[in-house]
């Protein structure tokens, strides 16, 4: 079968096409993880650069990520933890006291697009939750979330949190959603800040390129 | 010259004695923690806050405030449906409104949240089978015509009726969730269609009944639909022109056909895109100038639409000067605005949105005290 077709279905968002593709592509004896290095991944890619380039807005990434996940949900149980081609280990959620998740989940999957393991605590998550996530895994990448100005603190008081918990060094962290900026990260000590869902992925690699 | 006529020539694009202000309504008010440490700071009572919008958890402010801060217009509500009455569960802290939306503050939150929609499934059938509460129920305007024309005979400011609910966009997503619509539009456009038409079919009952009653009382008519994000358009811009588009300027062409007042429209967020499509709707007044957005430069926006549109808003950058600026910052912040947004009429000063919880009173008084100061023409004499 043609490969490049899964990437062209999860572009076009078509979740059920993908996940049909895909265990054809397995029944073609096409191993798991090169359906996901060689299809999924570089969908994804092309997802950002769309949505970089203003041709996608969220509802087009919202669908493609779903079918991103769909094929992924039948591939990973098949690939070996340490070969699942994981990039990088990643924690996301939205910051104490806010319970947007929209934007959070969409740098979570465009993380999981890009070849990260991605543990996502959810929304209105206490700084303490995120301590004791980042002692129990393997994370590399903290990524915070918050909407409004008035939520906006809680992300300082969960890297003190991280701090005075002797994790902060371990990990980098990465702030995001409507309100922020790079002066607002910089200022509660951050290690990156992006705008949006498809910047997350590149600062992330390039924070992790820095570990 | 007084409030009223001072906000008439500004929406004539005339230049007044000096740049009306707005402040005190539904979306230029003040959450009630900054509205009470504002209290504490000018030496008064803070204890009888009375709370005016459950969901933002805003303040009426007191009538001595708005003369304080020069305020120019006054506004009013329509009422609910007689079938509905407002219950807040405090165990859960939560409320449904009229239309089954459920509002969830999360503890030590500052304000309600959507927490759970009516449509489920955004199946057509599911659409059509779901009851939207009655636009025409005769509950909505009882009295409320009195209360408009006492409004325009007993002040002399500018008379707004608010927005109950959101618009066409807006409300498809109060009642279907916004991830849920977004995915929608990304693989069933009929049925976003149908939403939005129905929507539109209830507001045009809905401002029918209210201004049959208080069109000859107003002077602007609130709407609300956020189209941008902070760096553009929330969803693609093909589909807001083809589904949204049509119908914003059919409930305004309906609204200027029943009533003299001017439409106003709340619509957050980077939507320098979308203001040649929303002035071709016949949008009147646009607000509340997010400058803090992409492209929403304000010396830009006054040169290029000026002439169109009144901007209502702008007052000062209410995600980082606001709330973390100094006095002195937001002086210059309010100045600058009034510089770029003033000159030629077609500017009422207002925050960009709602006051929030810890905004420093110092700040509020500041941006108030420039305005009036600023505001005087020939701008920048």
């Amino acid at each position: 079968m043609d490969l490049e077709v899964i990437g062209e279905k999860v572009v076009e968002g078509d979740a059920a096409a993908v996940e049909s593709l895909v265990q054809q592509a397995l029944a073609e004896e096409v191993p798991p993880l090169e359906i996901i290095t060689r299809c999924l991944l570089p969908a994804m890619g092309e997802v950002g650069e769309r949505f970089e380039r203003a041709e996608f807005f969220v509802p087009e990434m919202i669908i493609a990520s779903a079918a991103m996940r769909a094929g992924l949900a039948v591939l990973r149980p098949l690939v070996v933890e340490d070969q699942s081609g994981a990039i990088g280990y990643a924690i996301t959620g939205t910051v104490q006291g806010d319970v947007h998740d929209l934007g959070k989940n969409l740098v979570g999957m465009m993380l999981e697009g890009a070849g990260f393991q991605v543990q996502d605590l959810g929304a209105d998550v206490a700084p303490e939750r995120f301590v004791e996530a980042v002692r129990e895994g393997r994370t590399e990448i903290v990524a915070l979330s918050a909407l409004m100005t008035t939520t906006m603190p809680a992300m300082k008081r969960t890297i003190e949190a991280l701090e005075e918990a002797g994790v902060r060094d371990g990990v980098k962290i990465l702030v995001g959603g409507a309100p922020l900026t790079q002066e607002y990260c910089d200022e509660i000590g951050a290690d990156g800040y992006a705008p949006d869902a498809s910047s997350a992925v590149r600062k992330t690699k390039e924070l992790l390129g820095a570990i | 010259m007084n409030g009223r006529e001072r906000v008439l020539l500004a929406l004539d694009h005339k230049e007044p004695d000096r740049v009306p202000i707005d402040f005190g309504g539904l979306v230029t008010s003040m959450h009630h923690m900054a509205y009470r440490s504002l209290l504490e700071y000018l030496g008064m009572p803070s204890e009888s806050v009375q709370i005016m919008d459950t969901f933002q958890q805003i303040v009426d402010p007191a009538p001595e405030i708005k003369e304080m801060f020069h305020a120019d217009v006054v506004g009013f509500f329509p009422h609910s449906g007689s079938d509905y009455a407002f219950e807040l569960d405090e165990e859960t802290d939560s409320f449904v409104d009229e239309w089954g939306v459920v509002y969830h503050r999360p503890p030590g939150g500052y304000w309600y949240d959507l927490a759970d929609h009516p449509l489920k499934e955004g199946t057509i059938e599911e659409l059509e089978a779901f009851q939207f509460p009655d636009p025409l129920d005769p509950a909505r305007v009882e009295g409320l015509g009195d209360e408009a024309r006492r409004l325009l005979e007993e002040t002399d400011k500018a008379v707004m009726i608010h927005a109950p609910i959101g618009g066409v966009y807006e409300q498809s997503y109060w009642v279907r969730g916004l991830e849920n619509l977004y995915r929608d539009m990304a693989c069933n456009k009929a049925y976003v269609e149908a939403l939005a038409e129905r929507v539109l079919e209830w507001l045009l009952d809905f401002w029918g009944l209210i201004l049959e009653e208080v069109g000859p009382y107003v002077h602007i008519v609130e709407l609300s639909d956020d189209l941008g994000s902070q760096y553009g358009p929330l969803f693609s811009p093909d589909l807001y022109r083809e589904i949204y588009k049509p119908r914003h300027r059919r409930l305004a062409e309906f609204i200027h056909s029943k009533t003299e007042a001017k439409v106003f429209l709340h619509c957050c967020g980077s939507i320098y895109w979308a203001l040649p499509d929303l002035i071709e709707s016949g949008i009147d007044i646009i607000n509340p100038v997010q400058v803090s957005a992409k492209e929403m430069d304000t010396a830009r926006l006054n040169r290029e639409f000026g002439r169109d549109i009144v901007f209502w808003g702008g007052g000062a950058d209410s995600t980082r000067v606001l709330p973390f600026g100094t006095p002195e910052k937001v002086r210059d912040e309010a100045r600058r605005r009034i510089e770029d947004l003033a000159p030629g009429g077609g500017f009422v000063f207002g925050t960009i949105h709602n006051i929030q919880a810890e905004v420093p009173p110092e700040n509020v008084v500041a941006l108030f005290e420039a305005a009036y100061e600023y505001g005087h023409y020939p701008i920048g004499s």
